[in-house]
């Protein structure tokens, strides 16, 4: 019989973490965002070079990190992302920040790209010679690309909520009140949704990372 | 390898995923912002295009409620001048649906009035309806009448279940036009013309025609539907089951010359006069071309004929004195003749009989003030000194006098309706 013990952070963590995450949620969006989005509303196309210098760069990496680090599908993601946004650029109110919102537009067109290609389903578990294959980035060891790309791959084995929340709070760095409400969840089931997360990309990961 | 250890593992490995340098191309970047302001363009019209669907739809659901709302066109105004009026409607919804209404209107209020629309005037009620052209119907107490007009075919149609109007109907250009009154045994239609209609009850309506002419078709299909023109200054009674007879209208008088006196005669009075060539001057209606008969006991006593201007004057010797009821009626060239004009012509050459003097017994007295007490006949005029003194119906009469030291001449007269008087002089002493 095994028993699981929970292993809860010490009282005087849980409150700084609380605090901090308070402080870095920034729930409502500032003026300018609010103006941005407004401009957009009203067929401002000169506001669209903004938009996309302020948030593109931020969306693509999170978007990029849930699809495997497929340049072509993140970019596609990403337009899509946009284009929901400009759409939808009248129902901003302002009432979550910016950032949060069109993540929340991405994390679902990620949800409905998998649900199109059900990748993650058809993927084989990972070999040593995937490992060897990754690598994106210039300014790395050659270690660390396989490393990330290791665990970008590993991402692809866990479920898209799993993948999301991990990206959102360890990645993007977002508090975990923040990653909720990308996620349109409860804190409680974010937390307990990282908690199965981690514990999954850890099995998936053991013996290759 | 625990579950904690698990667990900083994989935030480390996490962590390095986030040190990792990862951007954007350029090109992407230009090509999402190439994109992005089509799209907001693309938008831009899109919105403009929906907002023009929107007013598009709104400017047809705008029409279709026009085309469905009920209005109801005005064809005529009443004002109630005495009483109250009540105003049944209806409104109609394409053709298809109506919801009905009533409104109440009171004395010096006005109300428009619509086809369809049905009036019921109160027992102590007058009104008038005017319409666009000109022609006015003034409604008697108690008139119940639904208007009716197409503007299509110019034609005006009352239905008068009850009640009595009086209508001045302008001349109506349309040769189609007509104005209709439909009572339930009759229907009268003109064009251009003063009347009168009364529906009488549902067997029998009356209409006197007082200028142009009017048709009057009488609903009785036992008859055949009989109908007859009813000329100024003509009637017509139209009682289902009877014949359709149209007489002159009885004399209007408008003034009357007794004995070179101006007067009234109002039908069932009586006058009297004291002279045995009785010569009455009138006025009736100008331009109404029938002959004025007097008749005793239905027999024909004198006629006049009408002058242009309306004046007539007729004559009556009567044999003796005493009361003749006389009738004053008008026959046309025909010899269609109206109802009578009923009064009595009192011949009374007899003065008073009774004047006596009950107080004071005694023609001296010692008081300055008396009061004076008489007896007379009932009816007649009464003057002490040629002041009038009233008399009670009994004939009995007193009046307060006051006497100045000694002789007191008084004289008291009293006459009849026809003129003869009887005089009583006495003198009465203060001591």
């Amino acid at each position: 019989m095994s028993v699981i013990v929970r292993q809860e952070r010490p009282f005087w963590r849980r409150i700084f973490a609380f605090a901090r995450d308070k402080v870095k949620e920034g729930k409502r969006a500032n003026s300018s965002e609010v103006a941005l989005m407004g401009r957009l509303a009203e067929g401002d196309p000169d506001a669209a070079e903004k938009f996309v210098a302020d948030h593109a760069d931020a969306l693509y990496r999170f978007v990029y990190h849930q699809v495997g680090g497929v340049v072509q599908d993140a970019e596609d993601i990403v337009q899509e992302t946009f284009l929901a946004a400009v759409r939808q650029a009248g129902r901003f109110r302002g009432q979550s920040r910016l950032r949060t919102w069109l993540f929340s537009i991405a994390s679902h067109k990620v949800a409905d790209h998998w649900r199109r290609q059900r990748r993650y389903a058809e993927l084989p578990l990972l070999t040593e010679q995937q490992v060897a294959d990754g690598g994106v980035t210039q300014e790395m060891s050659i270690e660390q690309m396989e490393m990330c790309q290791v665990v970008r791959q590993g991402l692809l084995h866990l479920p898209p909520h799993y993948r999301t929340a991990l990206i959102l709070r360890y990645v993007e760095g977002f508090s975990v009140a923040e990653t909720a409400r990308v996620m349109q969840r409860s804190v409680k089931s974010v937390e307990s949704i990282l908690v199965r997360a981690r514990r999954k990309l850890a099995e998936v990961l053991r013996g290759v990372a | 390898m625990n579950g904690a250890e698990e667990t900083k593992n994989v935030e480390r490995w996490l962590r390095k995923l986030a040190s990792e340098k990862v951007a954007a191309s350029r090109a992407f970047k230009s090509r999402l912002v190439r994109v992005v302001r089509e799209a907001v363009l693309r938008y831009r019209r899109r919105r403009w295009g929906i907002a023009l669907r929107w007013a598009t739809a709104l400017v047809v659901l705008l029409g279709l409620i026009w085309l469905v709302y009920p209005r109801r066109t005005t064809v005529a105004l009443l004002t109630v001048r005495e009483g109250k009026a009540t105003v049944h409607w209806q409104k109609r919804i394409l053709f298809l649906f109506s919801y009905d209404g009533e409104e109440e209107v009171r004395h010096g209020g006005t109300i428009s009035l619509s086809n369809g629309d049905h009036v019921v005037l109160s027992e102590d009620g007058a009104a008038v309806i005017a319409f666009q052209n000109g022609t006015v119907l003034e409604l008697q107490p108690g008139t119940d009448l639904v208007l009716y007009q197409t503007a299509r075919t110019m034609v005006t149609r009352i239905y008068l279940s009850a009640g009595e109007l009086w209508a001045q109907v302008v001349h109506l250009l349309d040769a189609s036009g007509r104005f209709e009154i439909q009572t339930p045994a009759a229907v009268v239609s003109v064009r251009g013309t003063v009347f009168r209609t009364r529906a009488q009850d549902t067997r029998s309506t009356y209409s006197a025609t007082d200028e142009g002419t009017t048709e009057v078709t009488l609903l009785d299909a036992e008859q055949g539907n009989p109908a007859v023109e009813v000329p100024a200054g003509y009637e017509v009674e139209a009682v289902i089951g009877e014949p359709l007879v149209v007489r002159p209208q009885a004399p209007h008088i408008e003034s009357l010359n007794l004995d070179g006196k101006e007067t009234k005669l109002a039908e069932g009075e009586t006058i009297a006069s004291s002279s045995p060539d009785l010569s009455i001057s009138g006025q009736t209606e100008p331009g109404v071309d029938v002959v004025l008969l007097f008749l005793l006991d239905g027999k024909e006593i004198d006629r006049a004929h009408v002058e242009a201007d309306g004046t007539f004057t007729l004559a009556f010797h009567p044999p003796e004195e005493g009361d003749y009821a006389l009738c004053l009626a008008a026959e046309d060239e025909n010899g269609r003749r109206s109802d009578c004009v009923d009064f009595v012509f009192r011949y009374d050459r007899t003065p008073p009989t009774t004047l006596r003097l009950l107080e004071p017994t005694e023609p001296e007295v010692d008081r300055a003030q008396i009061t004076l007490k008489g007896l007379t006949e009932a009816g007649a005029v009464l003057t002490l000194n040629g002041e009038p003194v009233p008399v009670a119906d009994d004939g009995h009469f007193e009046v307060p006098l006051s006497l100045e030291p000694g002789a007191n001449p008084l004289t008291l007269e009293s006459c009849d309706a026809a003129g003869n008087c009887t005089r009583l002089a006495f003198t009465i002493t203060r001591r």
